[in-house]
C-alpha cells in the first residue's frame, strides 16, 4: 500500500511535469500571443514596410523609366512589346504583403497603450496596405479585397474580384484612416512617413485612377458608371491641403543650370524642403548603391528621343516651333537654348565627370560602342539621378554611393494638382503659376500662360486640349526616369505613342565611333537616328490595347479558385 | 519519403525577428518583425502499416542462397506540403498530416558460393531492389499536377513532348505555340499538340486538363541492383563490385546553368563544351536549341522529353587484384603475411545521361543540387598489406 502511494506521488509528478515542460514556448522567437504588448512591438513591425518602397534605380529599372517611352534599355520592356505570356504562377500576383499588413491590423488592438502612443504606427500600416493594394490594381484591375490573414479555411480564398472602384474607394478610406492618425512633418522622424506623406499618396492614387476611369472609359479597362470626377476631385484637395499646409517648396539656390541636376544627387535631404520621403544611404551601416547613370556606365539605357524632343526651348516653345532650337546633330546642338533641365538630365560634350588633383576630366561622348551596362542605348545618356557635382567628383565612390532615393517629392504633389484640376475643367492661371511656373522658375524656362499657349503640330495628345497636352508635357520632364511614365502612359490611355514604333536616339556620328558598322552593331533609321530595337522588334512595340494594360493572372490561380476571371484579351 | 523539417514551434504563430532593415531610421538600421506564418496545427505522428512477406531459402547444398521480400506499406497521417490553395492566402501553406502513400516494393538477394578446388572458390552476390509509391490520399480536389493527387505515381515528372528544333522560320510560324512565348523561329524548340487542339498550352495544370503535358517520365530511382563476385585462386584474389539504377529520369531545371550553359543574362552563364552543339546555321542537327541571353530562353527549357535525362546507369564501382606471397616465403623473413593489390574505383560507367554529368551524383533540381555536385573521382591503389 505505502508503495502504492509511492507511485502514484512519483507519477504526478512526472506526469504535471510533463505538461509544463511541452506547453513552452521558443525562448528565440517571439509567439503571437506575448507579443502585441506595446507601442514599440507596433514600430518593430510596421518597420518592416519600409522596404515596400522602390529599390535605387540602379538595379530597379522600372524606378528608372525604363518600361516606358522615356528610355529605351539594352532588353525591350515586355509590356510594351507585348511579350508577356500568362504565367502559370506568380507573375506579380502576390498576397505577402497584404497578408503582413492584414496580420498587423487584426492584432494591434491588444497593447496596452494610449491611443496618442500607437496612432502613428496604425496610421502606417494603413497606409502600406493601401500601398501595396494600389500596386495590385495598377496591375490587374480588379482584385478581392482582403481585410484580414487567411487560413486554409477561411471563405475569401475563393472570393471574386472586387470591382477596382471598390478597391480604389478602400485604399482611400485607409489612407484617410493614415492622414488622420500620423502625425504631420516635423513632430515624427523624417524617416518615418506622416501625414503629408500619406496625402501625397493619395493625390497619386486619385489622379491615377480619376483618369483611368475617364479615358478607359467605355473599353474592356474602364468602370462603368464611372467617369473619374469623384477621384479627381479627391486628388485634387489631397494635394491642395498639402501646398496650402504651406511646409514644402522647390529647391533652388538661384543656379539654373545646376539645381535640377543637383536635387537627385544629394547624401542628405532631412532639410531639403522639396522632399517628403526618401530613402537614406550610410557607408557605415553598410547601406549604399551604385551610381546611377554614371559617365561610364550608363546602365544599358539611354533617354529616348521622343523625351529629348519634348523639352521645350528657354523661349517657352516647343522645337517644332520656337526660332532658338539649333537642331540635333550634335548634342552641343541639342541642348542649345533649350529648358535647361535637358542638359541637366543627360551627359553633354564637356561637362566634368571627375577631378583628381589638377586634372579635370571632361564628359567626351556617349558609350553608344559599349556593351552590357556599358552601353548607351541612344546616344542620350542619362545623367539626372547621378551625384557627380561638388565633392563627389574628386574620390571614386561609383560602388559605394550614398545619394538618396526621393520617394515622394513636391513637385510630383504640383504636378497632380495642377493636372487634377486641369482634367476637372476649372484649372485658371494661378493654378498655373502655383505649380508648373513655380517649377519652370527654378530652371529659368519662360512661363506657361493659359491664354497662349503656341500650337505645337507635334503634340503627343492633338484630340485633347492644348493645356492637357503642356501639363503632361511638364510632368513627364520634370519627373523623368523616376518611375512614374508607365503608368501615367497607361492611365492616359496613350499606346498610341509607343506602339508599332520603336523608340529612337540620337544622330549617329560615324566619324565619333570610326569602328562601328552600321548595320552590323549599331542600327539607324533612314534619318540617320539610331534605332537600337531595329533588329530586336521589326515590328516595332507590339503592344496590344485591347489586351496589354492589365497583366494576366497566373494559370493556377484560376484552376484553384473558379470564381476568378482572366483579365480582359488574355 | 515523408517531408523532412528542421523548423519546431510549428503549432505556434512566432513572429521572426530581423535586424538590419534596408531602410536608415534615426542613423541606425533598425530591428523588425515580421508576419508568423500560419501554424500546422494538430500535427502529430505519421502511422504507418506494412505488411511484409519474406522466404529465405537456400538451395544446392547452401551453394545458393536466396532471400526475397516483398512489402505493402501504407505512410497514413503522413506529414507533408499542405494542399494548394490560391495565393491570395498570402503565406505558404501549413504542413500538415494529409495524406497517404501506399508503398509496394521487394528486396531480393542472390548468393552463390561455390568451391571447385581448394585452391579455387568463387562467390556471386546479387541484390536487387526495387519499390514504387503512390498517393492514395491527398485533399487535391482540382488533381493540380505540381502537388500531391490521389493516383500519382511519387516523383513522376509532368512535361511536353518534343517533336525536334525548328528548322527555318517559317516552320515556327506555322504553330501556335504563344501561350509559352510570343516569338518563335528557327532554332526554337517545337513542342507536340498532344491533344490536337491547334496550339500548345498547359491547359490548366490539372490531371483532367493538363493542355499538351503529360508525365514524361519518374524521377524515383527502381530497380537499384548491386553485383558483387570475388574470386580466389591460390594466392590470387580478386573482387568486383557493379552498382546501378534500372531506371531514373532527371530533368535539369530552367536555370541549371551548368546543363543549358546559356542563361537568362551573361553573368549567370557558364558555357561547358557541350553547350557548344547549340542551333545556328552552321548547325542545324544541334541537340541544344539557340540560346538567348534573357529570360526568353525559359520558352526552350520548358519541362520536355527532348532533354528529359535518363538517369539510369550500370557503373564498376570497384575491382581489386591481390596477390599473397607464399607463407613459405613470408616466414622466412619472419612476416605472417605479405599481401600487394591494385584497387580501382568508379573504374567504369554505362549510361545515357549527358557526359558532363554523373548520373549517381546529378541532381537536376534545386539549391545546391544543379548538377554542380562535386563528381565522383576515379582512383587507383596500390597497396601493400603486411600483417606482423
Amino acid at each position: 500500500m505505502k508503495n502504492n502511494i509511492y507511485i502514484i506521488i512519483f507519477f504526478t509528478i512526472i506526469l504535471t511535469g510533463c505538461e509544463k515542460f511541452l506547453d513552452k514556448e521558443p525562448l528565440d522567437q517571439i509567439s503571437s500571443s506575448s507579443y502585441w504588448k506595446t507601442p514599440d512591438d507596433l514600430k518593430l513591425y510596421v518597420n518592416q514596410f519600409y522596404t515596400s518602397f522602390p529599390s535605387n534605380a540602379y538595379y530597379n529599372n522600372e524606378a528608372a523609366d525604363c518600361n516606358s517611352d522615356n528610355v529605351v534599355l539594352n532588353v525591350y520592356d515586355e509590356v510594351l512589346a507585348g511579350s508577356r505570356v500568362v504565367p502559370a504562377s506568380g507573375g506579380g500576383w502576390s498576397w505577402t504583403g497584404i497578408r503582413s499588413v492584414n496580420y498587423f491590423l487584426t492584432h494591434y488592438k491588444t497593447v496596452e497603450a494610449s491611443w496618442e502612443g500607437i496612432s502613428q504606427y496604425v496610421g502606417e500600416a494603413h497606409f502600406f496596405r493601401a500601398y501595396l493594394y494600389f500596386l495590385l490594381v495598377q496591375r490587374f484591375g480588379d482584385v478581392p479585397w482582403i481585410t484580414k490573414p487567411l487560413n486554409s479555411k477561411s471563405e475569401e480564398l475563393f472570393f471574386k474580384k472586387t470591382p477596382r472602384i471598390q478597391v480604389i474607394d478602400s485604399i482611400v478610406a485607409d489612407l484617410d484612416k493614415a492622414i488622420s492618425y500620423m502625425k504631420p512633418k516635423g513632430q515624427i522622424s523624417g524617416f518615418r512617413i506622416n501625414k503629408q506623406v500619406a496625402l501625397a499618396f493619395k493625390s497619386r492614387v486619385c489622379l491615377f485612377e480619376g483618369t483611368w476611369e475617364k479615358y478607359h472609359s467605355g473599353t474592356d479597362f474602364g468602370s462603368s458608371g464611372s467617369d473619374g470626377k469623384k477621384y479627381l476631385t479627391l486628388a485634387r484637395n489631397a494635394a491642395k491641403q498639402i501646398i496650402d499646409d504651406n511646409i514644402y517648396d522647390i529647391y533652388s539656390t538661384g543656379k539654373p543650370h545646376k539645381d535640377y541636376f543637383e536635387f537627385f544627387g544629394q547624401n542628405d535631404y532631412s532639410n531639403n524642403p522639396e522632399v517628403l520621403l526618401w530613402r537614406k544611404y550610410d557607408v557605415n551601416l553598410n547601406l549604399m548603391h551604385r551610381v546611377v547613370s554614371t559617365n561610364f556606365r550608363p546602365v544599358g539605357r539611354g533617354m529616348s528621343k521622343s523625351l529629348v524632343d519634348s523639352y521645350l526651348c528657354v523661349d517657352g516653345l516647343p522645337i517644332s516651333v520656337s526660332p532658338l532650337y539649333a537642331g540635333d546633330n550634335t548634342l552641343n546642338n541639342v541642348v542649345f537654348n533649350r529648358d535647361p533641365r535637358l542638359a541637366q538630365s543627360i551627359w553633354i560634350p564637356g561637362d566634368i565627370t571627375k577631378i583628381t588633383g589638377n586634372d579635370t576630366v571632361r564628359f567626351i561622348k556617349p558609350l553608344i560602342d559599349g556593351n552590357g551596362e556599358y552601353q548607351c542605348t541612344t546616344g542620350y545618356q542619362l545623367k539626372k539621378l547621378c551625384d557627380f557635382f561638388g565633392e563627389n567628383l574628386k574620390f571614386e565612390h561609383n560602388e559605394r554611393s550614398i545619394s538618396g532615393d526621393i520617394i515622394f517629392g513636391f513637385a510630383e504633389v504640383l504636378l497632380n494638382y495642377v493636372e487634377a484640376r486641369a482634367e476637372l475643367g476649372e484649372l485658371t492661371q494661378v493654378d498655373i503659376d502655383i505649380t508648373i511656373n513655380r517649377i519652370r522658375d527654378r530652371v529659368g524656362v519662360a512661363h506657361l500662360q493659359i491664354d497662349n499657349i503656341a500650337n505645337d503640330p507635334k503634340w503627343d495628345f492633338p484630340t485633347l486640349s492644348p493645356i492637357i497636352n503642356e501639363i503632361r508635357r511638364e510632368r513627364r520632364i520634370e519627373l523623368c526616369v523616376q518611375g512614374l511614365r508607365l503608368y501615367d502612359l497607361l492611365r492616359w490611355r496613350a499606346h498610341h505613342l509607343f506602339a508599332g514604333l520603336r523608340p529612337l536616339g540620337a544622330k549617329f556620328i560615324q566619324s565619333d565611333f570610326p569602328n562601328m558598322v552600321i548595320g552590323t552593331n549599331v542600327y539607324i533609321d533612314g534619318n540617320g537616328y539610331i534605332d537600337f530595337y531595329q533588329k530586336a522588334l521589326p515590328n516595332g512595340y507590339g503592344f496590344n490595347q485591347n489586351r496589354d494594360y492589365l497583366y494576366p493572372i497566373p494559370t493556377l490561380e484560376l484552376t484553384l479558385n473558379k470564381n476568378l476571371v482572366q483579365n480582359p484579351g488574355w | 519519403m515523408s517531408l523532412k523539417t528542421d523548423t519546431n514551434y510549428l503549432h505556434i504563430e512566432t513572429l521572426p525577428v530581423n535586424t538590419n532593415l534596408a531602410w536608415i531610421i534615426d542613423g541606425q538600421r533598425p530591428l523588425y518583425t515580421t508576419v508568423p506564418s500560419n501554424p500546422s496545427i494538430g500535427l502529430t505522428w505519421e502511422k504507418s502499416n506494412t505488411i511484409n512477406f519474406g522466404l529465405d531459402a537456400g538451395f544446392l547444398d547452401n551453394r545458393l542462397n536466396l532471400t526475397f521480400d516483398w512489402y505493402n506499406r501504407q505512410t497514413l497521417n503522413m506529414f507533408g506540403p499542405g494542399e494548394a490553395l490560391p495565393a491570395v492566402l498570402g503565406t505558404s501553406v501549413p504542413l500538415a498530416n494529409n495524406a497517404t502513400l501506399s508503398t509496394k516494393g521487394f528486396e531480393l538477394t542472390l548468393n552463390w558460393r561455390q568451391v571447385i578446388y581448394n585452391d579455387f572458390n568463387y562467390s556471386i552476390n546479387l541484390v536487387l531492389s526495387d519499390n514504387k509509391s503512390v498517393v492514395k490520399k491527398y485533399n487535391n480536389p482540382t488533381k493540380y499536377i505540381n502537388n500531391y493527387y490521389e493516383g500519382q505515381v511519387y516523383g513522376e515528372i509532368w512535361g511536353y513532348v518534343t517533336e525536334g528544333l525548328f528548322q527555318t522560320d517559317k516552320e515556327a510560324s506555322e504553330v501556335n505555340q504563344s501561350q509559352l512565348y510570343i516569338k518563335w523561329s528557327a532554332g526554337d524548340v517545337k513542342y507536340k499538340d498532344l491533344n490536337n487542339d491547334g496550339k500548345i498550352t498547359r491547359g490548366s495544370q490539372t490531371v483532367d486538363d493538363p493542355g499538351d503535358l503529360k508525365v514524361i517520365g519518374n524521377s524515383s530511382p527502381r530497380y537499384l541492383f548491386g553485383i558483387n563476385a570475388n574470386a580466389n585462386y591460390k594466392s590470387l584474389d580478386f573482387s568486383v563490385f557493379w552498382q546501378g539504377v534500372g531506371k531514373k529520369d532527371t530533368w535539369m531545371e530552367v536555370n541549371n546553368s551548368s546543363f543549358w550553359g546559356f542563361n537568362t543574362a551573361q553573368w549567370n552563364s557558364t558555357i561547358l563544351k557541350h553547350n557548344s552543339d547549340f542551333w545556328r546555321t552552321d548547325n542545324t542537327n544541334a541537340y541544344f536549341p539557340k540560346p538567348y541571353l534573357s529570360s526568353e530562353n525559359n520558352k526552350n527549357h520548358q519541362i520536355q522529353t527532348r532533354y528529359l535525362q535518363d538517369a539510369s546507369y550500370i557503373r564498376l564501382k570497384n575491382i581489386q587484384i591481390g596477390y599473397t606471397l607464399p607463407i613459405s616465403v613470408s616466414r622466412k623473413i619472419r612476416l605472417e603475411k605479405i599481401r600487394t593489390y591494385v584497387n580501382g574505383e568508379n573504374i567504369l560507367t554505362f549510361s545515357n545521361m549527358m557526359e558532363s554529368f554523373d548520373p549517381e551524383t546529378a541532381k537536376g533540381t534545386t539549391g545546391g543540387g544543379r548538377g554542380f555536385a562535386y563528381p565522383l573521382s576515379r582512383t587507383y591503389t596500390f597497396g601493400l598489406n603486411i600483417t606482423f
